[in-house]
């Protein structure tokens, strides 16, 4: 048995274990309490999030006049053509595919766009904006800015773009044939 | 051989102890905490927001994207304020560069995929930018930065410190 340097060498490499493994027990132990911390503060935080709940909670707030409607809402209002889709995406998104008879409404360029395309939309007997996913809120800053000019019947597809494509329903533009 | 030749070369010395120097440790720590603090209170102040972010790079599942953003929320203000205390510094510190490090992939899995997302770090307008590479190089220093404060052998200023059992 080598004595002296030899079990100091192993006593040191014990304790260089037992280290990292309470660095590791401290870590997983930091996980758990923020889990915890936070579940309990979303309970009574004035504006939890449900945990598991999806994209209803992703929403951004929209002012009066404004409402979501779901896919199948839009797919109905779209084959009666009794709706104006508005694509609130920049015009290169838009070029390269959006909803059939869409016009482009860019949340960037509102001012200019809505100029431009104001006719068109008065005409219009209710208006849906999207944008492309979940996470953009283009289309509720178009709404919300069309709501503020006096238009009513202004819908929201939530993640519409992604939705419309992923059902499969119809699309124009460069990137389609 | 000569026994000086396995000797570290005396020129290296101040270096050495100029990076592993006490101060260093406490900057590194006290900064790293303070990033990631600071990165926790706009998402506790607008957690939707920050799920928003978590969803845009497109890695989670819809279902589990809230949960993410209340548990890393949490994560990052934990292991900050016990990083700047100095409480388990070095749990602490692995947390913050096991996190750094999953941002980084997450971020380098959306500019690859060519998305163009916020980066949802810090969910300040100011500060908050584009994803791109120059994100990518800020999360990459702070990485470094982090690995370093967990690699620091001094428990200078810190609870840990304070409560260290002399070793017999």
């Amino acid at each position: 048995m080598a004595a002296g340097t030899g079990s100091d060498e192993m006593m040191r490499r014990r304790d260089n274990e037992r280290e990292r493994g309470g660095v590791a027990l401290g870590a997983l132990a930091i996980l758990v309490v923020a889990a915890v911390i936070g579940l309990v503060q979303n309970r009574f935080s004035g504006h939890p999030l449900p945990p598991f709940a999806s994209e209803a909670a992703l929403r951004p707030a929209v002012a009066s006049g404004v409402s979501y409607i779901d896919l199948a809402g839009a797919k109905a209002m779209f084959d009666a053509t009794s709706a104006l889709f508005i694509d609130a995406r920049p015009p290169e998104e838009y070029d390269a595919g959006h909803v059939p008879g869409a016009v482009n409404l860019p949340s960037d360029e509102f001012a200019k766009a809505y100029a431009r395309l104001a006719p068109t939309i008065e005409r219009a007997r209710a208006l849906v904006c999207y944008c492309e996913g979940l996470t953009c809120d283009r289309s509720s800053v178009v709404a919300n800015l069309l709501a503020a000019r006096g238009h009513s019947h202004v819908f929201i597809l939530f993640s519409g773009w992604d939705q419309w494509q992923a059902a499969g329903y119809p699309s124009e533009g460069s990137s389609r044939q | 051989m000569m026994a000086a030749d396995i000797e570290r070369p005396p020129s290296t010395a101040p270096l050495s102890s100029l990076l592993w120097h006490p101060a260093a440790g406490v900057v590194a720590r006290v900064a790293v905490g303070g990033i990631f603090v600071y990165a926790s209170i706009g998402k506790i102040a607008d957690p939707a927001a920050f799920a928003r972010a978590i969803y845009a790079y497109r890695i989670l599942h819809a279902d589990v994207v809230n949960l993410a953003a209340i548990w890393l929320t949490w994560v990052e203000m934990l292991a900050g304020v016990l990083l700047i205390v100095g409480m388990g510094r070095r749990s602490a510190a692995a947390v913050t560069t096991g996190l750094t490090g999953l941002f980084i992939i997450a971020a380098w899995l959306a500019i690859m995929r060519g998305l163009d997302v916020e980066c949802g770090c810090f969910l300040a307008r100011a500060i908050e930018g584009r994803l791109g590479w120059s994100l990518l190089l800020r999360d990459l220093a702070l990485l470094a930065v982090s690995l370093y404060a967990m690699l620091h052998p001094s428990d200078a200023l810190s609870l840990d410190g304070l409560v260290a059992k002399p070793r017999p």
